[in-house]
């Protein structure tokens, strides 16, 4: 069954927003940590060649798009916890919707099973989005 | 109320002016239906799965240079 609200990492929020194909959450509505802002403007900054105009629009629509974008220094002690657990080459900020779902008890979608793998056994519910 | 008051002071503000920048926020989301639209309005555009799948791939394992040359503390 759907929830009514989870976590969505990079790929979700990216597929949640329209801006890349593939099945989006199934939730009412999602949050992300604030982190993930930057990660998004990163993304947009590849695929719009820098160029500022469509970089600000398609951020806009991200921005519209989620309930809750949550500060990441309040869970910066869970963050760290994930990070030390986590493979050591895998980026810290892209694991951070993982420390946000443990921290809210909130379920978590991604596209990345890496990511999965990581919240398995802390995250009650982890959706894999298909292709 | 009372939690709407208390997370009003968490934040620092009246609870006026938190249930404000609430309602704020709620009109500035776009609405299932309107996320949907948007979703079909994008699709012709969007990236590839397949195109997010490597950026993506790579992004999450940038950490694997930055550590081959960061010298261990301690």
């Amino acid at each position: 069954m759907a929830s009514l609200l989870a976590v969505a990492d990079l790929g979700a929020l990216l597929r949640w927003s329209g801006l890349v194909r593939g099945p989006a959450p199934q939730s009412t509505a999602i949050v992300c940590p604030d982190a993930l802002v930057a990660e998004v403007i990163e993304y947009l900054r590849v695929r719009h060649d820098d160029r500022v105009g469509p970089m600000l629009s398609d951020l806009a629509g991200v921005e519209m798009a989620v309930e809750r974008f949550y500060p990441s220094g309040d869970m910066s002690a869970t963050l760290t916890d994930v990070a030390a657990r986590a493979p050591t080459d895998l980026d810290v900020t892209l694991c951070s919707p993982v420390a946000l779902a443990i921290k809210l008890g909130l379920p978590l979608v991604t596209t990345s099973n890496e990511l999965a793998a990581l919240a398995h056994a802390h995250v009650a519910e982890v959706t894999i989005l298909g292709r | 109320m009372a939690r709407l008051a208390e997370q009003a002071v968490a934040e620092g503000v009246t609870l006026s002016e938190w249930v404000r920048q609430l309602l704020d926020r709620a009109a500035s989301l776009l609405s299932p239906s309107e996320l949907a639209a948007r979703r079909v309005e994008l699709a012709a555009t969007a990236a590839t799965t397949d195109e997010f799948e490597a950026y993506y791939a790579a992004r999450l394992h940038r950490g694997r240079d930055a550590r081959r040359s960061t010298r261990r503390a301690g």
